[in-house]
């Protein structure tokens, strides 16, 4: 019974960890985004919305809670696919070597978000086998365990709008 | 017809003029596995009627020695039809498959085919890959190494070259060990231990200072010393029956530097085992990624969850399940530090498959040779599908 109390314990331990994590590379792509907002106003000086709107989000990030954080990142990772695709109505943008370097920062950031989004989710569901499954649902109901919820911050429909660099470079 | 038909039938005419071993060798150790049957069944009655008789206080010699004589005519005839069995299936092998068509092959045709199809490909027929990235693959466990001492990697067909930036190497690999079997093991305990129970009146004192076992053992170390330098490196698959080199691993070995950067170490191994000791364990994290063919099939362990993630992503894993559906599920991955190992056990030669059965002498195709080094390339291909995944930003 202990021995099963303290695996639920842990599994509950690591989904916050791995809800650290996300927060940090979270962080991480917010903190970057004045750098993303000055490359695309260089280059990209009609696209004003662009801008306007990164630093729109950006302001209202350190303000927003919870909920409202999630809907800010959504956005966040649909502008920046946006702007990915926005490059290729530039043709002598593509071999800009801060652009290159722009889409991989992109890119990348978008890749570690969706990386740390599954190690959230794997643990979510490791959490959730054991709170659920026999015996172990004896032991997470006596001691008010419940199942937790599944993170979803990038949508598959914006995933698709996450350009290919292959074909983009 | 094309340029290697007369390399091809250069082969065949050389494959067609081997003789088959006799079948009359098969005689001697046909007569050894029947009498040894028959010893089988005779030692356990007469030693029933033997401790029968000594209930009723008769001992009968007669009894008694027919059944030590049938105990060891039983292991000493079962030793010796082996050994005639396997030098009989030695040598069929050989016709089968022998050594001078295989370096007639690789020296004179697949050299030739390589440079004239490949420009991007270098061939080496008794290269190897680096011991250095064997190791570091982390697909031979400290304990699969370490138990025997005389052991080694050998190699053959080594390709390398490059394909949209990645260096690669493979070949195909063996591991070969050379010691006592387990057989030889459970013999040599059967032949030291069991007169104890035959003979118990035996003076035990006298047996312990006789020290059997241990000049037996000497004796084993001093000829695995001399032979050390001798090890067969030829490509046959070796299986010692009491003492000799056994092939451990045999199989195709690929290794991938995409230049790339990552730390840390992500390990997919197949579930498939053929070889329990191979892998060993490791105290990485255990990942389970959203396919299920892939958490059915494979292992996946990690040095960090993240990093786990963020290089097996979607692309990666279909790319895998891709791999799993050309090679089979034996294949294992090593992804470390920007570099890709992969391993897959093989029971035939990659590119020089050459039998002789009867009459008939079969050469692999240029078809088949150009098939198996497409899917090649087309494993390095797949696996550098995404250029921003690993590329540091």
């Amino acid at each position: 019974m202990i021995w099963i109390y303290n695996r639920i314990v842990k599994h509950k331990n690591h989904i916050q960890f791995s809800k650290q994590n996300i927060d940090v590379q979270l962080k991480k792509r917010f903190e970057a985004l004045p750098n993303i907002a000055a490359t695309a106003k260089k280059f990209m000086a009609h696209e004003s919305s662009v801008h306007t709107k990164i630093a729109q989000l950006r302001s209202g990030y350190s303000a927003a809670k919870g909920s409202e954080k999630v809907a800010l990142e959504s956005d966040l990772s649909k502008l920046l696919g946006n702007l990915s695709i926005s490059f290729e109505n530039y043709p002598e943008l593509k071999s800009n070597e801060s652009i290159i370097h722009l889409q991989r920062s992109i890119n990348e950031f978008a890749e570690q978000i969706s990386a740390s989004q599954r190690a959230y989710n794997n643990s979510v569901l490791t959490y959730n086998d054991a709170v659920s499954t026999f015996p172990s649902n004896i032991i997470a109901s006596l001691f008010g365990f419940k199942e937790e919820v599944y993170l979803n911050i990038i949508t598959k429909e914006e995933q698709r709008e996450n350009p290919d660099m292959n074909s983009l470079l | 017809m094309n340029q290697f038909t007369e390399h091809f039938n250069k082969v065949k005419v050389l494959a067609g003029q081997i003789s088959p071993p006799s079948r009359l060798r098969l005689i001697l150790p046909s007569f050894l596995v029947i009498s040894s049957l028959f010893t089988f069944i005779i030692c356990p009655i007469f030693f029933v009627l033997y401790v029968l008789f000594l209930i009723f206080t008769v001992d009968s010699h007669f009894l008694w020695g027919v059944t030590e004589f049938s105990f060891y005519y039983f292991f000493v005839s079962a030793i010796l039809a082996t050994i005639l069995f396997k030098s009989y299936l030695k040598s069929n092998q050989n016709y089968k498959n022998t050594t001078v068509l295989r370096r007639e092959f690789k020296l004179d045709i697949l050299p030739k085919i390589i440079s004239s199809k490949y420009d991007n490909l270098n061939y080496r027929f008794d290269g190897m890959i680096d011991e250095k990235h064997i190791l570091a693959s982390d697909f031979f466990s400290p304990s699969f190494l370490g138990n025997l001492k005389n052991r080694g990697f050998f190699g053959d067909d080594h390709f390398s070259g490059k394909i949209n930036d990645v260096d690669f190497e493979f070949c195909e690999l063996y591991y070969k060990t050379e010691g006592m079997t387990i057989t030889g093991w459970a013999l040599l305990f059967i032949v030291i231990a069991l007169p104890f129970a035959f003979l118990p009146d035996i003076d035990i004192p006298f047996l312990e200072s006789d020290s059997g076992g241990d000049s037996l053992f000497e004796s084993s170390g001093s000829r695995s010393t001399s032979k050390n330098n001798e090890v067969d490196k030829t490509k046959v698959n070796e299986k010692a029956f009491l003492y000799g080199i056994s092939t451990n691993f045999r199989g195709f070995f690929l290794y991938a530097d995409f230049h790339k950067h990552f730390e840390g170490q992500v390990n997919i191994r197949t579930k498939k085992k053929f070889n329990k000791k191979m892998f060993g364990g490791n105290d990485l994290k255990t990942i389970r990624v959203e396919n299920s063919i892939v958490t059915k099939k494979y292992t996946i362990t990690a040095t960090d969850e993240q990093m786990a993630y963020y290089i097996l992503s979607p692309k990666i894993i279909d790319a895998i399940v891709q791999l799993n559906q050309k090679l089979g599920e034996k294949l294992s991955l090593t992804l470390k530090d920007g570099k890709l190992f992969l391993i897959m056990p093989m029971s035939n030669d990659l590119f020089e498959n050459i039998t002789v059965e009867k009459d008939k002498v079969k050469v692999n195709t240029l078809e088949e040779i150009q098939k198996d080094l497409n899917i090649i390339a087309d494993l390095i291909s797949e696996l550098n599908l995404n250029t921003k995944i690993w590329s540091k930003v």
